[in-house]
């Protein structure tokens, strides 16, 4: 009888405890939270244009974090009267403020007419003691989204820029999981990834953020985060894809700072890398990186690993991110050397 | 030299117990200390499981539990555990009937030989390995203490040797789990533990 109890008052304990429940937002300026995007009134017209009302602003980023080869579209929103301000490199974003991120695949990225498949519409909500994060999942009519804790996968199929089909799920990972990585932060929001177009030209991001009040004053901007697949040089690309996809965890304000692994560019330098060093073996490679030799380098490992446990980035990626394993490759077959 | 040895084991049970339980236990013969309290290990589990600690990628985690057992009678007990059942489920509790018999043993039953075999069920969470073997994803480790619930069987077998003067087992048994839930699927792992008899 006492062991019938006990179990049934362990059952009763485990069954109270959830995880990833919906964490539906307030409007700008309201506090009660809405379960629907609609609800929210940030977009104007058709919810799946994306098209934000005048105080939400639109902008991108030099380095988007892989998702599994999602796109984005991201918005910024400051509070009346209050603006971003820029510090040495991660901006400062007022209380009230929203940060908000739709994914999306293109039904086929060679003929844009064809539209697109909105997945989620990601929140980071600013608060004064750190960041609520929402996520709201878009049905599959496209015409709205509803609060979602996240945890689920959605079927999709699209076609990429080669004309490859994709057919699977794309995961939307649980509320949880937003800190691991953001700890506070906002991560697109720095200077090296904010400063996009060229300086005092139309395509002035930073100049349009200004003018627009969303940003207080252009900081200076040293050494922008570069397209990894673009022309600049090689050593220049592969350190913007660490930077951008690698060194919000591995920081030493990161999640993953007890590694000692730090990708951030300015870290990634020829005299930062951690060339040689011990580390624990993935798939039989125990040095994190080995100079000329990117099948022996641990952490090149990582980014195609079966297990979901040692793969990176950590996170909701299933798919290897091909493009940038063959950028990250090139540059370490690109250094000399070699480990004793 | 026997006695000795004897005394230099009451004197570690002692350490490891509490001073009312050992005190206790002392006015005991060995065979009618029936309760029982201790700690296991769990290690080499398979599937590989990530909770606990790792001593090198690509192996099974090692993690743990607090165990209780109950002597019934000279062949049955009840026996409970609390923690990480296996380094592939998340926090879990259960609790088993077993049936044991004595292979070897002194004649003041001191030093026991036994042989046991646990039929139990178990109730916890699925864990966050549920999700990367299930659907090949990372989704936290908030998901020890957290998310769909696993409920299972579990059928352990293994030896038990009583010693230090009939105050301790210590004992390893292969552990098949058979989880029902969220997903019927198969886990083993080896558990070694040590119990303080009182």
């Amino acid at each position: 009888m006492a062991q019938t109890s006990a179990f049934l008052l362990l059952c009763a304990g485990l069954c109270a405890c959830s995880i990833d429940d919906p964490n539906p937002i307030p409007p700008p300026g309201a506090s009660s939270p809405v379960d629907r995007l609609s609800q929210l009134g940030i977009f104007e017209g058709d919810l799946g244009l994306q098209t934000p009302r005048n105080d939400f602003f639109g902008y991108e980023v030099n380095v988007s974090l892989y998702s599994d080869g999602a796109s984005k579209v991201r918005f910024v929103h400051v509070p009346e009267g209050s603006a971003l301000h820029a510090t040495e490199d991660r901006w400062a974003v007022p209380t009230g403020s929203y940060l908000v991120k739709t994914f999306f695949y293109p039904r086929d990225a060679r003929d844009p007419s064809l539209g697109r498949r909105l997945l989620e519409t990601r929140f980071l909500v600013k608060q004064t003691n750190g960041y609520a994060y929402s996520t709201y999942v878009w049905n599959d009519e496209q015409t709205d989204a509803v609060a979602s804790g996240g945890n689920l996968d959605l079927s999709v199929s699209w076609i990429d820029a080669n004309g490859i089909e994709h057919d699977g799920d794309y995961h939307v990972p649980g509320l949880t999981l937003c800190d691991s990585c953001h700890r506070g932060r906002a991560l697109g929001l720095r200077n090296r990834q904010m400063a996009r177009g060229e300086a005092g030209a139309a395509d002035d991001q930073i100049a349009q953020l200004v003018a627009a009040g969303v940003l207080d004053e252009a900081p200076e901007i040293r050494e922008p985060l570069v397209d990894p697949f673009g022309s600049a040089p090689l050593d220049d690309r592969a350190r913007s894809y660490l930077d951008a996809n690698c060194a919000h965890c591995h920081a030493r304000d990161g999640s993953a700072a007890s590694t000692k692994l730090y990708w951030a560019r300015e870290a990634t330098d020829a005299a930062g890398l951690p060339r040689c060093r011990s580390t624990a073996t993935v798939d039989g490679r125990d040095r994190v990186l080995v100079p000329g030799r990117p099948r022996e380098s641990e952490f090149l490992a990582r980014m195609t690993s079966s297990d979901p446990f040692v793969r990176m980035p950590r996170g909701p990626s299933r798919v290897p991110d091909g493009a940038g394993l063959a950028v990250l490759s090139e540059w370490v077959r690109a250094m000399p050397g070699g480990c004793p | 030299m026997t006695s000795a040895r004897v005394r230099h084991a009451s004197a570690f049970a002692l350490a490891l117990g509490s001073g009312l339980t050992a005190a206790t236990a002392h006015a005991r013969e060995p065979d009618q200390r029936r309760w029982a309290v201790g700690l296991e290990v769990v290690w080499l589990g398979v599937p590989h499981g990530h909770l606990g600690f790792v001593p090198s990628l690509g192996t099974s985690a090692i993690c743990g539990e607090l165990v209780g057992r109950y002597q019934l009678s000279s062949f049955a007990a009840v026996d409970a555990g609390f923690g990480l059942p296996h380094s592939a489920m998340g926090l879990s509790g259960w609790s088993a009937f077993e049936v044991f018999g004595t292979a070897v043993s002194n004649r003041r039953r001191t030093l026991v030989l036994e042989l046991y075999q646990q039929t139990g069920l178990q109730l916890g969470y699925a864990g966050p390995d549920y999700f990367a073997r299930h659907d090949n994803e990372f989704v936290g480790y908030g998901y020890t203490t957290a998310g769909p619930l696993s409920f299972a069987l579990r059928f352990p077998a293994g030896v038990n040797l009583r010693w230090g003067g009939g105050y301790l087992d210590i004992y390893s048994e292969v552990v098949p789990i058979i989880a029902l839930t969220p997903a019927s699927e198969v886990l083993f792992t080896l558990a070694t533990g040590i119990r303080s008899r009182f």
